[in-house]
């Protein structure tokens, strides 16, 4: 059975880019374009295999939701990898701190993309 | 006659007094201070129309973008259906050609089988014939054995031919005699009918045997052909080997297509990775946005400033604070560098990798 990412990103290519790109490698896709309306997908009862968010985002960062899945029961574990613009090194080691799984800085290869992915997803 | 001129010329009028350098050079600072207040004001239509182009470029880039990607989606769902096709074809024919090849096989194996009976069969006939021509050869032996025998009766006859003449000659002594000699008579007639019934027989049986060696040898000839039966094995075996080839080459094929759908499938990924640019030029554009309307709010305020006669020529924000507040603000490594480069300075930033994970 496919694994599932939920993608979060404000950008409309983004998430298209991701989607297409992450469905023909095997994946399932969720999208949220920012970060509560990806919370509310997950208290709704998605739960992904992994979470692939953007960091600099209306209405809820990528920090802030790394911190609050964290925080719901049953996502400890769950991969988080950002992708994002931001490379400021206080808020990568913020990331760090709430439990970002690690820190993909856009633009980034499909390929190396799916290469990390598969990294931290055994089985995938 | 320019502005100032004019501004000149109302002092003089309604004063009706000459005009001192400095009321010369006041009016001039009026006039200048009042067109540079204009430009200012003008300056935000400029601003807004450049921040207006970038965000139409943006837009714009968006649409295409997006349009890409949306081509990019139909080309792969395009392949995808297109490779689940040619598998599925691929592997009914695949499957076909194994269900035949068994078939051929079976074939083959009830060929071979039917091939060793008629050579059995071949070989019963041959043996047969030989049998045959063995007995012929024994029945047509005894024919020289007849003519001794028809010899014998004829020496006979003329025995008890000279018999009854000695009979007859010695009158009532012979009389004995002459009916032995009647009996051997009568043998060797007998034997001359005997010797001529079995010669008779004989040609007959060896007719007969003459016509079934003649059938044995067209049964013969017609199993032998049936060697064509070997060429047919032979021609089922080469089928049986290219249908083999067939099921191999269908495998090829199969590998084939898998191999250039994921290479495609890299090639696609790689295509896509590079349109993530997009976000990357929106994000810096839309700093470059950013600082145009702080640039334009700037500016209105240096023209309102102008105007106003209590101001002191401080600003609680200038052009150099504002591009220094920018340093703290940027989200990218890139920004931060062309910034610092432009300005003539070195990032103090350590560069970090593109991928890192904890």
């Amino acid at each position: 059975m496919a694994m599932t990412i939920l993608v979060v990103d404000d950008s409309v290519t983004m998430l298209m880019s991701l989607e297409t790109t992450l469905t023909m490698n095997g994946f399932q896709v969720e999208t949220a374009k920012d970060g509560q309306l990806a919370l509310d997908k997950l208290k709704g009862g998605i739960k992904p295999n992994l979470i692939l968010t953007d960091i600099n985002m209306p209405i809820m960062g990528g920090l802030e939701l790394i911190g609050k899945v964290r925080a719901l029961p049953g996502f400890r574990f769950t991969p988080i990898l950002t992708l994002t613009t931001e490379s400021e090194t206080s808020k990568r080691s913020e990331g760090k701190r709430l439990g970002a799984t690690g820190w993909l800085v856009k633009p980034i290869t499909g390929n190396d993309l799916i290469k990390v992915i598969k990294q931290v997803l055994p089985g995938a | 006659m320019d502005q100032a001129d004019d501004r000149i010329q109302s002092i003089v009028y309604e004063s009706g007094e000459i005009p001192t350098t400095i009321d010369l050079e006041l009016a001039r600072a009026l006039t200048g201070r009042t067109a540079m207040r204009k430009e200012l004001t003008d300056s935000g239509s400029y601003v807004d129309v450049m921040h207006g182009q970038i965000g139409d470029s943006l837009v714009e880039s968006e649409r295409e973008v997006v349009s890409a990607i949306e081509q990019i989606g139909q080309l792969i769902t395009n392949s995808t259906q297109q490779r689940k096709n040619i598998a599925s074809s691929v592997q009914s024919g695949k499957e076909l050609t194994e269900s035949t090849l068994a078939r051929v096989e079976n074939n083959r194996k009830t060929i071979a089988k039917i091939e060793g009976q008629l050579q059995e069969q071949t070989n019963e006939v041959r043996s047969n014939l030989a049998r045959i021509q063995d007995l012929a050869s024994e029945v047509g032996a005894l024919a020289p054995l007849i003519k001794n025998i028809a010899a014998i009766a004829h020496q006979t006859k003329m025995l008890a031919l000279n018999a009854r003449i000695e009979a007859a000659r010695a009158g009532d002594a012979g009389r004995g005699f002459a009916v032995v000699a009647n009996e051997v008579k009568e043998l060797a007639l007998l034997s001359d009918r005997a010797a001529a019934d079995i010669s008779n027989m004989i040609a007959s049986v060896c007719a007969k045997v003459d016509r079934e060696m003649a059938d044995a040898q067209k049964a013969l000839k017609k199993h032998e052909s049936n060697g064509a039966m070997s060429h047919l094995v032979s021609e089922v075996g080469g089928m049986q080997q290219q249908f083999s080839r067939n099921s191999e080459l269908l495998l090829d094929v199969i590998a084939g297509v898998e191999t250039n759908y994921s290479e495609s499938i890299t090639h696609l990924s790689e295509a896509l990775g590079h349109i993530q640019f997009q976000d990357v030029m929106r994000q810096r554009m839309g700093s470059v946005q950013d600082a145009l309307m702080e640039m334009r709010d700037h500016l209105q305020l240096l023209g309102e400033k102008q105007e106003s006669p209590s101001w002191d020529g401080k600003f609680d924000s200038s052009f150099k604070d504002l591009l220094a507040s920018h340093l703290g603000r940027y989200r990218m490594a890139s920004q931060t560098t062309t910034h610092l480069e432009l300005v003539g300075e070195r990032s103090s930033d350590h560069e970090h990798p593109a991928i890192e994970l904890f």
